[in-house]
């Protein structure tokens, strides 16, 4: 009875939010007594549709910055779906005129979980590295992401010059950490023929707020290089 | 693997990143009206632990806001009100020592972000706050804000949206150089129903402005001239 109470209230929530679409459609916004350099405004014509407008389906991230380098700013944000976030965007703009230079999206539907950008940051190999954590199970509309759902760690090397995936790296398989906490790790890299095998120990979990998890390595920049803003 | 006490701890063992090589660990305890600092090593391990000054009357939720490498001080916020959300700033250095209180006006509650911060008596800031004409129509603008040395906010310009139903809800300073401010963005809408304005929370949009300093710091310069001005949708 329980669990049917609770699918009820769900649908009636997914039905509810289904309709996402504004009262106005978007218009850009002005300033009395501002005017810009430039000024750009994110948007995804995948997801210009019935339910969404291209632009309310961007989250924008508190817990970690973006990064600048190289007259470039590298930025995260996570795609909303309905009533959660789905996946994450990561993207790449000129810090002279704000074009957008690239952009990727890491989680569903192109895969098969959630995805999460939780850190950044540019290597030795001039990459974007981007640490991920990724939903354990398959994304399920009824199964809601709630602060103590198992993830796993990912992580995902780009081009910085045109943002095309080098490398994915499942650097851990499954440890139990949930969505909301923020995990100090030391990762251990292991050569085993070609292949390269990292697995991070986590030293430290902290409960954040519910979508304030991130992932501090502090090794991280002796394997990879460093953060360069 | 090193366990820290968590007793009476007002809001979790938060660490922060303080530059490549210290890392500190903040504890907050509710009882005694202070934080503890435990510097760590690559590992965890501690180095030293400083106590800090008694910073308020009323710690009830800490949380680090910002931090500043080069001066090597902090900014915490506190609620001092549940109800309300009236929150304080507090300032210390990492000795411990209280630099600063400072009262956020309940209007701001936490949507303030840091833009300057030089001088620990004039701290500058930019939030949006809800605002009502005498016929009770709601209105937001985007206010430049500084604290003053009594430890009060002063608010030193308003702007107001050529739209008055579009809004910035959240600003967040995301880099700067020695002339632009780059700002995130996040905007919404207000919207008329039967029952009065309300905010229409299906239109948001996350936005990025690149913003000559002066026209933030000193809004009545007169040099609010565009140099390359175009909006980008991508």
């Amino acid at each position: 009875m329980k669990h049917f109470i609770i699918s009820l209230l769900l649908i009636l929530h997914i039905s509810l939010r289904a309709q996402t679409l504004p009262d106005r459609p978007y218009e850009k916004i002005f300033i009395n007594d501002i005017t810009p350099e430039w000024y750009f405004v994110n948007y995804d014509v995948d997801m210009d549709n019935d339910t969404f407008d291209g632009y309310n389906n961007f989250l924008s991230i508190e817990s970690f910055d973006h990064l600048f380098y190289n007259n470039a700013i590298y930025e995260v944000f996570y795609r909303q779906n309905y009533i959660e976030p789905t996946g994450t965007y990561v993207q790449k703009r000129s810090l002279d005129d704000g074009t957008l230079l690239w952009r990727q999206y890491i989680g569903y539907p192109r895969d098969k979980q959630q995805i999460f950008g939780r850190n950044l940051l540019i290597n030795d190999k001039d990459q974007l590295e981007v640490i991920f954590q990724v939903k354990c199970d398959p994304y399920n509309v009824f199964h809601p992401l709630l602060g103590r759902t198992n993830m796993a760690l990912y992580q995902i090397e780009f081009d910085t010059e045109n943002g095309n995936v080098i490398n994915e790296i499942n650097i851990i398989v499954q440890i139990h950490y949930t969505y909301n906490q923020i995990l100090i790790c030391f990762i251990l890299t292991m050569q085993v023929g070609f292949l390269q095998y990292r697995i991070p120990f986590i030293l430290h979990k902290v409960n954040g707020m519910a979508t304030s998890g991130n992932v501090f390595c502090l090794n991280w920049e002796n394997i990879s290089g460093k953060r360069k803003f | 693997m090193k366990k820290y006490p968590k007793k009476y701890n007002c809001y979790g063992d938060l660490p922060v990143f303080y530059n490549d090589s210290t890392k500190i660990v903040f504890n907050s305890n509710c009882i005694t009206k202070r934080i503890e600092m435990t510097f760590v090593d690559n590992v965890l391990d501690s180095v030293k632990t400083i106590i800090s000054d008694s910073l308020s009357d009323k710690l009830n939720e800490l949380q680090v806001k910002y931090f500043d490498p080069v001066e090597r001080r902090f900014l915490l916020e506190n609620v001092i009100n549940f109800d309300t959300k009236e929150i304080e700033l507090i300032i210390i250095d990492d000795n411990g020592r209280l630099l600063k209180r400072i009262i956020m006006p309940e209007i701001y509650n936490r949507s303030y972000r840091l833009l300057e911060w030089n001088d620990i008596d004039e701290i500058t800031f930019l939030a949006p706050g809800t605002k009502y004409t005498s016929a009770s129509i709601p209105y937001v603008t985007l206010d430049v804000l500084k604290s003053n040395q009594e430890g009060f906010i002063d608010v030193v310009y308003s702007f107001t949206f050529s739209d008055s139903l579009r809004y910035i809800a959240n600003s967040n300073l995301v880099g700067s150089d020695s002339d632009h401010y780059y700002l995130e963005f996040k905007e919404s809408s207000l919207k008329l129903t039967n029952t009065g304005y309300s905010i229409d929370r299906k239109a948001s949009a996350v936005s990025m402005m690149k913003i000559r300093k002066e026209l933030l710091l000193d809004p009545t310069s007169g040099t609010n001239q565009s140099v390359n001005y175009h909006v980008i949708e991508n």
